[in-house]
């Protein structure tokens, strides 16, 4: 009784080991260990999305499958079908794809295109070793209901190895959607007036890539082209990367003024599979991105280009002066023309002007003989007598027939208190010394006139 | 004699006193005391003293705006979208928090004029309305306005001392909020909103006694625009047929901060693949958007948004727009190959730079 019990428990071990041998034998007959299959698109790495390898609709795809050294096929089979497990019974664009590698030639056995166009580009399509690389694409059959999401269907892969089915796995489907962003890319820069130099931003304007194909950016200017390096352009955006571009502009010895310089951007689309009778690849262009601003002037100076006239004035909007001090404060004209000058002040104190370095004598109204190859110089001089005071400069200039009035606005400080207090005992000690010296000579004279 | 001698004295002594005058720090006042007489005592219960005690108002010790991963100021700068910032202010009440009710930070899109109020042109992306209310004892962060064009972050309270706290209120402002690039520089002033093309802000602290202290400024947003549609549309048809995709088969969505134009154009020809052929654009047509009808190829442009000569106005609300009723149509000439005849679909997106 007790060797039946043995014999049982030996039988039932040995029944178990069969179980799991066989099991384990299917197991690799499902190609869990035999195939290996990578997805992805051409210079893009594999994506997942649910723990499934992703496809996106609509573009080229590399499906690279490998087998181990028990599978040596001579007709290779990749079928891609809607839904888990079960084939549709209604194989069209957007159900049912089969392609075929059998030793010689890559095939695509749907032909869905007829004549016109094709969901395998056999140029591509190579044989290494062990690896069978199919260049392959479906319809962009996914239906776009949801504009704030990139929607998907739940499809299944399959690997033919003679006929015999060695791997299967499931697949996300995705809608293509092209879609790139854009910020940062303002700029307003400054360089002195005549000056060769390099300005280099340190603002940085982004592109970001915020869809799931890939993109070829590149940025062309309308102006200065070739005097404007960008960084990260002519080159791919991947899906979902963003991507900082720096600026820098060379500038050339320009006259006053401001340069406005319009970039525009181009994100095209790639790996874009054409089908049907007429179809056409999504391209983006944007405008204006970027678009830079530089002031020729000098720092800290209103800049302003006199309308329908080739001159720029330089002036200082807003001055500050202490109470007593005394100031030249410069303007800037550039520009051909003959231009008439009047200036006036109110509430401070004008001294001088010098125009060019030579004294004005009416500065009501002088001309400056104006040039674009330099910079001509209006120098006021100031002197702020009134305390806590605003007072002002006015420009106003006079050219073909128009007036152009500009203001600068000046602060005036107030008293110091320990200077007044300063001055006040000053003052106090000399009218005393004074009249000390005075009551001394006086006492002397009656001393001697008197004791005489 | 005598009288002269003497007069020489006086003199002397008046001058030496009107030195120490001049020189001593002390000063002499003359003060009159009126002499106390007798007073007979009265009362008179009907008077009464009333003392009122004002409450003095908070001070508002400092205030920014700040990004809110590092702290780096934006005051009279730039901010972007889709990055959050935070309202930093220092708040000094009379005596103690808990006079303070409010401290309400209304910002603005000034469109240009610095007279411009908040809410004086409404819209989600063009004003912005942020509470501190500490009315019940618990201080709440409120985000009045707008509902989905800026999300509510976090408060962050700060206390030095009883009567000191530093408030920081964080916001994302979404990728329509009004751009507003300023006029070409920032004015660093504290207090004032003098730089036109920006947004406004003004807080304002409100205490239980119904004082309030405000400040003001400004700070700049970038530009942001965003195009996404599918990568590719097709159509078919045989030739004398008309190929047209369905209203509806796409969607592009767009997200611009400022007036912009949506065009759409082609390579001049749409090339057979494989060659042999090929199709004008003048044969294609689009539909929909801001399109009445049709709008032909053939001059190169369709404005699906806006016009040539303006500028499709920025939404004033929502963080972004869609378009779905595009449709493209080829009139695809008699005689012409069978194949497949491809081009790049140009979308342009044009922002208003003014």
């Amino acid at each position: 009784m007790k060797n039946h019990g043995y014999s049982l428990l030996l039988i039932s071990f040995i029944t178990l080991m069969l179980f799991a041998t066989v099991f384990q034998g299917l197991g690799e007959g499902n190609g869990e260990n035999q195939v290996s299959v990578s997805i992805h698109i051409p210079s893009e790495n594999e994506r997942e999305l649910f723990n499934s390898s992703v496809m996106v609709t609509g573009l080229w795809h590399y499906v690279n499958i490998t087998f181990d050294e028990t599978i040596n096929p001579n007709v290779v089979n990749l079928i891609l079908y809607k839904g888990e497990n079960t084939v549709p019974l209604q194989k069209n664009e957007a159900t049912y794809y089969s392609w075929e590698y059998d030793g010689t030639e890559w095939k695509d056995n749907m032909n869905y295109g007829g004549g016109s166009y094709t969901y395998i580009d056999q140029t591509r399509c190579k044989k290494t070793g062990k690896t069978y690389a199919f260049c392959i694409a479906t319809d962009d059959f996914v239906a776009n209901n949801n504009p704030n999401a990139i929607e998907y269907e739940n499809w299944t892969m399959v690997v033919k190895a003679d006929g015999t089915e060695v791997f299967s796995t499931p697949l996300v489907m995705e809608e293509p959607v092209a879609s790139v962003a854009v910020t940062r890319a303002d700029y307003n820069l400054r360089v002195e007036p005549f000056t060769e130099t390099v300005l280099k931003p340190v603002q940085e304007f982004i592109t970001i890539n915020t869809g799931n194909v890939p993109l070829h950016i590149k940025v062309f200017y309308n102006k200065l082209n070739e005097s404007i390096v960008t960084s990260n352009v002519n080159t791919i955006i991947h899906p979902g990367e963003t991507l900082n571009h720096s600026v820098a502009v060379a500038t050339k010895r320009w006259q006053p003024g401001y340069v406005s310089i319009s970039g525009t951007l181009y994100a095209d689309a790639l790996y874009v599979v054409p089908t049907g009778f007429i179809s056409l690849d999504t391209s983006y262009v944007f405008n204006g991105v970027p678009r830079i601003v530089i002031q020729v002037g000098h720092s800290n100076y209103e800049l302003e280009e006199i309308p329908n006239n080739d001159v720029t004035f330089q002036y200082k909007k807003n001055i500050e002066m202490n109470y007593g001090e005394t100031k030249n404060v410069t303007a800037y004209l550039c520009g051909n023309g003959n231009i008439t000058i009047s200036i006036a002040n109110s509430n401070i104190t004008l001294l001088n002007v010098w125009s060019d370095g030579v004294i004005v004598d009416n500065i009501q109204n002088f001309t400056m003989h104006s040039t674009n190859s330099s910079e001509h110089q209006i120098v006021v001089q100031l002197q702020a007598l009134k305390p806590n005071a605003t007072a002002y400069l006015f420009y106003t200039l006079k050219l073909s027939g128009s007036s152009h009035v500009y203001t600068s606005t000046i602060r005036v400080g107030p008293e110091t208190p320990g200077k007044r207090e300063y001055a006040e005992n000053t003052l106090a000690y000399i009218v005393v010394g004074v009249a000390i010296a005075g009551v001394m000579i006086y006492m002397i004279y009656n001393q001697l006139r008197y004791r005489r | 004699m005598e009288k002269k001698r003497t007069l020489s004295y006086l003199t002397i002594i008046m001058l030496v006193l009107s030195m120490l005058m001049v020189s001593s720090p002390v000063s002499l006042h003359f003060i009159q005391i009126a002499g106390a007489g007798h007073v007979d005592t009265q009362y008179d219960n009907d008077t009464y003293l009333n003392v009122t005690v004002v409450s003095a108002p908070a001070v508002i010790n400092s205030y920014d705006i700040q990004v809110a991963s590092t702290g780096a100021s934006r005051r009279n700068a730039m901010i972007d979208v889709n990055t959050e910032y935070m309202f930093v202010v220092n708040v000094t009440c009379p005596t103690t928090w808990q006079e303070i009710e409010y401290i309400n930070i209304t910002a603005w899109y000034d469109a240009g004029s610095e007279a411009s109020t908040y809410n004086g042109t409404a819209g989600g992306n063009l004003n912005m309305f942020l509470q501190y209310q500490n009315t019940t004892g618990t201080a709440v962060y409120n985000k009045l306005w707008p509902d989905n064009e800026v999300t509510k972050g976090d408060l962050v309270e700060t206390v030095y001392n009883e009567s000191c706290h530093v408030v920081k209120l964080e916001f994302t402002p979404l990728n329509q909020v009004r751009s507003a690039v300023g006029n070409g520089g920032w004015d660093n002033t504290t207090n004032a909103t003098n730089d036109a093309k920006s947004w406004n802000f003004k807080i304002e602290v409100t205490t239980s006694g119904g004082n309030s202290t405000w400040v003001k400024d400004e700070y700049g947003v970038y530009r942001y625009c965003e195009v996404s549609s599918s990568a590719s549309v097709s159509a078919s048809a045989l030739p004398g047929h008309r190929a047209s995709t369905s209203p509806g088969d796409f969607t592009i969505t767009y997200k611009a901060n400022t007036p912009y134009k949506l065009t759409v154009t082609t390579n001049a020809t749409l090339n057979r693949v494989g060659g042999g052929d090929s199709i004008s654009r003048a044969y294609i047509n689009v539909s929909g958007g801001d399109i009445t009808g049709y709008d032909s190829l053939s001059d190169g442009i369709a404005y699906i948004l806006g016009s040539s000569g303006s500028y499709h106005a920025q939404e004033t609300d929502d963080p972004q727009e869609t378009i779905n009723d595009v449709a493209y149509h080829c009139d695809i000439p008699y005689g012409t190959l069978s194949g497949t005849y491809s081009s790049k679909l140009y979308y342009t997106l044009s922002l208003d730079t003014t």
